[in-house]
């Protein structure tokens, strides 16, 4: 049974598209990356699955219940980092964790002090002085002290400094070493990269894409540098699978998906001085995607 | 019961200052009674204020003979500031959370938004009771400490309880306002401006007649000369308060439970 299941999600805010047609399902233990720029429409698919929209059109399950019915009763297993973090005022850290865990009905005392340690976030400073990231580091343990199934992730790593990051992705590889399922959204292609099992690629409203990870950079997607001889003629080049081509003189270069067969007998039918056949990174892949 | 508590405790100072300012405001004047009340040039002072200046101030012709008069004035601006506390409760309900950007926190835990709204608004009525109730207390206390048994308890309470009914009628304005309209900057720059419309608009009763204009305003629902001379409350105007509010209250929760809380 998929954690997330969501079938032709449509949301739109009066007439402007917020998402079109989002389906996309992920699997127990999985860590997908959501990713697209700002104003993409990723907030709005994590929103409308945490029941704080509601959609226009299609549906949305978590943990096989329908979002909107069953909302209060999955959210006593989902874990939410929006991202930018807001608090009460007036209020300390372990208060506000304290009236965190107070919605669920455990004992989270123990996992809020293991989580804020890693982190290095003091309990006891009052939310209003605390830096945006630890802040950020608050809205960390708070959505994860009562281990949740599926933690839901917006844009989670800003205000964070590299070592603190590198704790918390820890932290979610080891969640998810134990079964727990993570739906990670990010414009930071990165971060993806460093922790997804697949990412799913978001634009203009628009699922375009679900690939694993390994298949996405490695198996697929090759970039290729040519240098020709002779000025090379872009027609050449002008078949399916290539895309972000350039040809300036005698450099040519293009993202090519597809058969290497293919490609490798077109490459043979020119004269070439030097020939670079690497693995693009996912920053690359992403930018064809939004050309 | 979490939401509940927390609520109690995030509003405890505001409540502590409204209460406190509440009774500043009717000590003051019951604390001068004694001393006016046997003046005469106080009381022809009050008797050439213009009768527009007295209808204003709920001032009456047993202002000056009567406690009874003097009261009317003093729950006339009671039950004006007990309005704006109110309606800023009232408000707070539906907006605060989106306003200090918490909902996104509050709203997925594993809580139903009826249970939040039903917690938020119980802790509005606890804080709306306990003013009142101190409210009542100190107020009757300073009567009998100044009066002496000029004024019976039973006109007391029964014309104060006026501050109850007109904050019931702004908590249920308040919180549908804060679930209809899309963001609330701020609250206070939208109870001042709904409490004092009501208020000043209750002094058209003479353009527009007394017997509409009670349905039109809660500062008319009862007369507060009347209910601090002895008399009693309309049943018909009570059952209409009641219609009202409950009204307000089913409609914010329709609302505020489809609403879209939108990212920032």
């Amino acid at each position: 049974m998929a954690i997330i299941e969501t079938k032709n999600l449509t949301k739109y805010y009066g007439k402007s598209k917020g998402i079109k047609d989002v389906s996309l399902s992920v699997q127990k233990g999985e860590i997908l990356g959501f990713i697209g720029p700002n104003g993409a429409g990723k907030s709005t698919t994590i929103r409308i699955l945490l029941s704080l929209i509601y959609p226009t059109s299609g549906s949305a399950t978590i943990f096989g219940k329908d979002v909107i019915q069953y909302g209060p009763e999955i959210k006593r297993d989902i874990g939410y980092l929006p991202s930018e973090v807001f608090y009460y005022e007036n209020m300390r850290v372990k208060d506000l964790l304290e009236y965190s865990a107070s919605f669920y009905k455990k004992d989270c005392s123990k996992r809020i002090i293991e989580i804020s340690g890693l982190l290095k976030l003091d309990l006891t400073k009052k939310i209003d002085d605390l830096s945006y990231g630890n802040k950020k580091k608050v809205g960390i343990v708070q959505g994860l002290l009562h281990d949740p199934e599926l933690i839901m992730l917006d844009e989670p790593t800003g205000g964070l400094d590299p070592l603190i990051q590198k704790n918390f992705f820890e932290l979610l590889r080891e969640e998810s070493r134990e079964g727990t399922t993570i739906f990670f959204s990010s414009h930071i292609l990165s971060e993806v990269q460093k922790i997804c099992d697949r990412v799913a690629i978001i634009k203009d409203g628009e699922l375009i894409n679900i690939e694993s990870m390994e298949h996405l950079i490695q198996n697929n997607y090759k970039r290729i540098h040519l240098t020709t001889r002779e000025k090379a003629e872009d027609g050449l080049f002008k078949l399916p699978g290539v895309s972000d081509l350039s040809v300036e003189k005698n450099q040519v270069s293009f993202l090519y998906k597809g058969d290497v067969n293919t490609i490798s007998r077109i490459l043979a039918q020119i004269d070439l001085v030097d020939l670079i056949v690497g693995e693009p990174d996912l920053e690359e892949i992403f930018m064809h995607y939004y050309r | 019961m979490n939401i509940l508590r927390h609520e109690l405790r995030q509003n405890r100072n505001s409540t502590i200052i409204w209460t406190v300012s509440l009774i500043a405001i009717a000590g003051m004047y019951i604390s001068i009674y004694p001393s006016i009340s046997q003046s005469t040039d106080y009381s022809n002072l009050v008797n050439n204020f213009p009768a527009a200046f007295k209808k204003t101030f709920g001032i009456s012709d047993s202002f000056m003979t009567a406690f009874s008069g003097l009261y009317a004035v003093v729950l006339n601006m009671v039950l004006l500031a007990g309005a704006v506390q109110a309606m800023n409760l009232g408000t707070n309900i539906t907006s605060r959370e989106m306003r200090d950007r918490t909902a996104d926190f509050l709203l997925t835990k594993p809580v139903s938004r009826m249970s939040v709204l039903r917690q938020k608004l119980l802790s509005v009525f606890m804080l709306t009771v306990v003013t009142d109730i101190v409210f009542l207390a100190v107020g009757w206390g300073l009567i009998q400490a100044l009066l002496n048994d000029q004024y019976q308890f039973s006109t007391f309470i029964s014309s104060s309880l006026s501050l109850s009914l007109i904050q019931i009628f702004f908590i249920a304005f308040g919180i549908l306002l804060g679930a209809v309209l899309p963001r609330i900057k701020s609250v206070i720059a939208v109870s001042l401006p709904a409490v004092f419309g009501f208020y000043t608009f209750g002094m058209l009763d003479t353009v527009i007649g007394e017997e509409k204009i009670k349905f039109l305003t809660p500062f008319k629902f009862f007369n507060l000369n009347t209910l601090t001379a002895g008399g009693g409350y309309e049943i018909g105007m009570l059952a209409y308060l009641a219609a009202l509010t409950a009204g307000a209250v089913i409609a914010s929760f329709a609302i505020y439970q489809k609403k879209d809380i939108r990212a920032l």
